[in-house]
């Protein structure tokens, strides 16, 4: 009884740690594929968008770093713009309930008409399964995956970690830069960086 | 235009009675704490270097980052205002704690009350005078479990007087147990070497004293992950010393030249260290 009982607790560690290292996203690598509801109640795969590109957008309504870029209208005009051009664009909340950022379905689209954005869809992740399986650590963080279903970018939104709307001018905005070259047919040259912002409120 | 004068007056009444006290004002406000400026000595001498702190006090549970704020958040940036002929050098950070917000975001920073050093240097032609105003615009991210910004505006004012400075009694032990914060240089009879392979990078030590157990602190993002368990092992008495094994960061493909950083050991004590770390594959 004893032996099956300290071989239950070494499987559990396993499976535990499996999402915290050795299967999290990497450049170059396959994007782990999930399964996610959205707020306007749809099951969504990530496998079902395989052929075009993905961007994943970790969010928390409430973070400073969030804010300077949904206030300053930042992410919406990255969201239009790589939208038009066929882009898939997921806003993840991976906030745990009671949590900064967390969200109902209803206050999530409430957000996103107040704010006028404009992803593809917003998938409410509040046991943080989805932040996790992509080691994400901040919000925002993103990640760009490609019609193969191969991540090609993982990190900062730009290049100014700061929560200040006034240093989005003049930034480089890693997405936009990433996805520009990868549609030309060039590597992506600048294709891992540290993502910056608030910390994702997983749940205790 | 032609203004009344009492108008004036009430204008002047109102710049001496209020300006004073918003630029000048040593201590200001951030949210869930207060940041001060002060200085080690009470002039300023030509020639000479002080020492300013940054004091920042923070309500229970929040924390500020340290320079490396590791997984999220960012370090408290300064804009120095200074009069002609003073400059500022880097911030000294003392030994930051680890903060553990999720089991994959770890962060380094600081709880409670902490004071930046910063040296002041005053240029030796600088000219003596009642006053001059040194200031600091602080920006701030401050987080318990959420974060928010802030903005202080801080200033000093002291004398330019030719001589030795004379040390601000009532802030001495302050200084003295900011300095006791700092990182130490490596003890002269430690020898440490430091080896990688694709996936992590060992901190090898031979000691004066045996160690039951260090974490390490690392000064650049990147170098490591920082949420990773690092694995500490002591070797015997007979020859004391530790074996260090530390994650690389998945972001960071290349070969890492050096490991700098802090370590700080269970004693209470903290080294700065420095160590070229040998190519892969070679011990």
């Amino acid at each position: 009884m004893k032996r099956i009982t300290a071989w239950l607790i070494l499987a559990l560690l396993v499976a535990l740690a499996v999402p915290f290292g050795l299967r999290a996203a990497r450049v170059g690598e396959p994007a782990p594929d999930f399964t996610g509801t959205t707020s306007d109640g749809q099951t969504i795969k990530l496998s079902d968008f395989r052929g075009k590109y993905v961007v994943l957008e970790w969010h928390n309504n409430g973070c400073p770093y969030v804010r300077k870029h949904y206030n300053s209208g930042n992410m919406q005009r990255l969201q239009k713009q790589w939208t038009a051009r066929g882009v898939v664009w997921l806003t993840i909340i991976s906030s745990a309930p009671g949590k900064q950022g967390y969200v109902t379905a209803e206050q999530q689209n409430e957000y996103v008409a107040r704010m006028n954005a404009a992803p593809t869809a917003s998938i409410l992740d509040p046991t943080g399964t989805i932040g996790r399986l992509y080691d994400a650590k901040t919000s925002p963080q993103m990640v760009i995956i490609d019609p193969n279903g191969v991540v090609i970018y993982d990190g900062a939104i730009d290049d100014r970690p700061t929560a200040n709307p006034a240093d989005i001018e003049g930034a480089t905005n890693y997405v936009s830069q990433a996805l520009e070259e990868a549609l030309a047919g060039k590597p992506v040259s600048v294709s891992s960086t540290k993502p910056y912002g608030c910390s994702v409120k997983y749940p205790d | 235009m032609c203004l009344r004068p009492r108008f004036l007056f009430a204008l002047a009444i109102g710049a001496v009675l209020f300006l004073p006290v918003a630029v000048r004002a040593a201590t200001a406000a951030i949210p869930h704490g207060k940041v001060a400026l002060l200085a080690e000595h009470r002039s300023i001498s030509p020639g000479q270097q002080t020492t300013l702190a940054l004091r920042f006090q923070l309500e229970e549970g929040w924390h500020i980052y340290w320079q490396n704020p590791g997984d999220s958040g960012q370090p408290p940036r300064v804009r120095w205002q200074l009069p002609p002929g003073l400059t500022v050098g880097e911030i000294q950070w003392p030994v930051p704690q680890r903060i553990q917000t999720a089991a994959n975001i770890v962060d380094y920073g600081y709880h409670g009350t902490v004071l930046l050093l910063v040296p002041l240097r005053a240029a030796p032609d600088l000219t003596a005078r009642s006053n001059a105003t040194i200031g600091a615009e602080v920006n701030v991210v401050i987080c318990r479990e959420v974060c928010l910004t802030g903005k202080a505006q801080v200033s000093l004012a002291l004398p330019v007087r030719a001589g030795s400075p004379v040390v601000n009694q009532s802030l001495r032990g302050e200084f003295e147990r900011a300095r006791q914060a700092m990182p130490q240089p490596v003890p002269t009879n430690w020898r440490l070497r430091a080896t990688q392979s694709r996936e992590t990078v060992v901190l090898y030590g031979e000691t004066d004293e045996p160690i039951s157990r260090g974490f390490f602190f690392p000064w650049e993002e990147l170098q490591i992950e920082n949420a990773a368990t690092q694995n500490w092992e002591s070797a015997g008495n007979r020859s004391p010393g530790f074996r260090l094994v530390l994650r690389k960061s998945a972001r960071s493909r290349a070969p890492l030249e050096r490991l700098r950083g802090v370590l700080a050991l269970e004693n209470g004590r903290a080294y700065w260290l420095e160590v070229p770390v040998a190519a892969e594959g070679r011990n």
